[in-house]
């Protein structure tokens, strides 16, 4: 983490950086919640009447995981980002 | 040449105007346009195609990030290919998102029309002049000034997702009429396991221009971060919204119904029965539109500043409004281009158009990440210390995120083969056409690139 700049102040950058965080943290909860309670609705709504669609189940839960897999780990990085250059660039003044 | 030697672009967004300029452009599609994917392959197929074209767009969106916050200019993908892969392909990128951006605006200002001319039935209203009105309202937005534009964009945004979000919220607590799982089992995969795969070439719909969002990098005031983190917050957004909306309305409307209609979130608001909800879809489906026409506006004229800026255009194009610092021709120039859009009629036609434009945009986005993974790999900028200069967001997984996106779009694309097969062999000799063009253009230019003074970045390897 770089910190040149003597004029920003620390407390104020720690604290807009957690609200960055609490923004990320609250869209990915919602998104685990919301989609996970839709994919499992509609699959176990159809697939009980439906059992040849079963077959397809996999490829389901392959995409579901890779949707939600690499969301997660783009949003991780976003935040590393944020907190490796928060300081040269100056975000929050 | 008045264009270049005219003032820069004001460098005043934010994040949540980059989230609001994503999410306004796409989420329109949450309101129509989706559910053509239930007629292909029932709802296994929406849901198929929702979580398939999802993958490849949270990719995208990854890929959008990187390169938008490291090259920090207006035309978005356009300039990534240009920097990284080559004139044609970046002239042909340039043209693709135009096309897929001012097709969409026209489409949206039709139905702003129709929705008004329905709200209001005593008054008469004849739907083709109020599209002009509502495009040369919105390209006056744009001309003013992209902050103007864009703070209505956040607030007409706001107001649509609100009102998804509180649909389904009240539908799943038992307020919001009743869900009908009948209705799931009856339209589950009425085509098979065909129709189901067909039903890709709709997907896109849930989340078409979302890389757009990072077209407003030159505007940005720190766009190291407010590209990445309002790209990433856009996109999950819009994977909230279309699954709320998939959800709501395959249980409330019946799939024969769903697959056809015009306003599927407002038609399930219609069918729950509850007047709140009714009001709250149809000024959601209006504001939706608005917004949407709104950010196209805004982008595709970044996209043509971008084409004249670098000459593939005539220069007069580029020039920068003095007092409000916005690319005010190409903003004007948008107006009679979206309305011989919204003149043809054929929308759907002009729609899948602007799919296949958005596609061809997301085999070249990927690639032009993987040309810059190459031309500035980590070792190299290490050795130079120009890490933050050059990269200071990298996407996870790279490259190989990259070519799996490219496969994806491939995938979907070729999907398009069932009902649409002509708009795709025309939109592909379009833009091969286009590209053989600006190839040919660009060798009668004589174009002087340096990456230190255009970029500020130390060469790429092998250059030395």
């Amino acid at each position: 983490m770089e910190e040149n700049n003597t004029n920003i102040d620390p407390v104020r950058y720690a604290s807009k950086l957690k609200a960055d965080a609490g923004v990320v943290i609250l869209l990915l909860a919602i998104l685990y919640f919301s989609e996970s309670f839709i994919t499992y609705n509609i699959l176990s709504t159809v697939l009980a009447e439906v059992p040849e669609a079963a077959k397809l189940l996999p490829v389901y839960i392959l995409f579901f995981v890779l949707l939600i897999g690499i969301e997660t780990a783009g949003c991780l990085r976003v935040y590393g980002s944020i907190k490796e250059h928060m300081y040269s660039f100056e975000y929050y003044d | 040449m008045e264009g270049q030697e005219s003032p820069d672009l004001v460098k005043t967004l934010r994040p949540y105007h980059v989230w609001a300029l994503g999410v306004g452009i796409v989420l329109v599609g949450e309101y129509m346009g989706w559910n053509f994917t239930v007629a292909k392959g029932g709802v296994l197929g929406s849901l198929f195609a929702l979580l398939v074209a999802g993958t490849m767009y949270v990719m995208v969106s990854l890929c959008a990030s990187e390169l938008g916050s490291s090259t920090k200019l207006a035309g978005g993908p356009y300039d990534w290919a240009r920097l990284f892969v080559g004139p044609g392909a970046a002239a042909l990128v340039g043209l693709g998102v135009y096309m897929e951006y001012i097709a969409l605006e026209a489409a949206d200002a039709i139905v702003v029309a129709s929705v008004i001319q329905a709200i209001f039935p005593s008054a008469n209203i004849a739907v083709f002049p109020m599209t002009l009105i509502v495009i040369a309202f919105l390209t006056f937005m744009n001309y003013r000034g992209v902050v103007a534009a864009l703070n209505l964009n956040f607030a007409l945004t706001f107001t649509a997702l609100i009102a998804i979000i509180v649909f389904f919220f009240t539908n799943i607590a038992g307020f919001g009429g009743q869900w009908h799982p009948e209705y799931l089992i009856s339209g589950a995969m009425p085509n098979g396991f065909v129709g189901i795969f067909a039903a890709l070439q709709f997907g896109p719909w849930f989340y078409l221009g979302i890389e757009g969002a990072a077209m407003c990098a030159e505007e940005c005031k720190h766009p190291t971060r407010a590209i990445p983190l309002g790209q990433q917050a856009g996109m999950i957004t819009l994977l909230l919204a279309a699954g709320m909306t998939l959800y709501v309305c395959s249980g409330l409307v019946p799939d024969n119904v769903l697959g056809v209609s015009a306003y599927p979130l407002f038609e399930a608001a219609s069918n729950s029965g509850v007047g709140i909800l009714i009001a709250l879809l149809a000024v959601g489906t209006l504001f939706t539109c608005l917004a949407s026409a709104n950010g196209t506006v805004c982008d595709s004229s970044r996209s043509w500043y971008a084409l004249s800026r670098d000459h593939f255009l005539t220069p007069w194009f580029s020039a920068i409004h003095p007092r409000y610092n916005t690319p005010y021709r190409a903003v004007i120039f948008t107006m009679p281009i979206a309305i011989a859009f919204a003149f043809s009629g054929y929308l759907d036609q002009v729609i899948t158009f602007s799919i296949t434009s958005g596609l061809v945009c997301y085999v070249l986005i990927p690639f032009s990440l993987i040309r810059f993974r190459k031309m500035f790999p980590e070792s190299h900028l290490k050795a130079k210390g120009a890490e933050r200069a050059v990269r200071p967001f990298a996407g996870p997984l790279q490259p190989y995120l990259a070519w799996f996106t490219i496969l994806l779009a491939i995938v979907i694309m070729s999907t398009l083969n069932w009902g649409y097969n002509y708009n795709l062999v025309f939109g592909l000799v379009f833009y091969v056409i286009a590209y053989f063009y600006f190839t040919w253009r660009y060798r009668s230019l004589e174009v002087h690139h340096d990456w230190g003074e255009d970029m500020g970045w130390p060469d790429p390897v092998g250059v030395e």
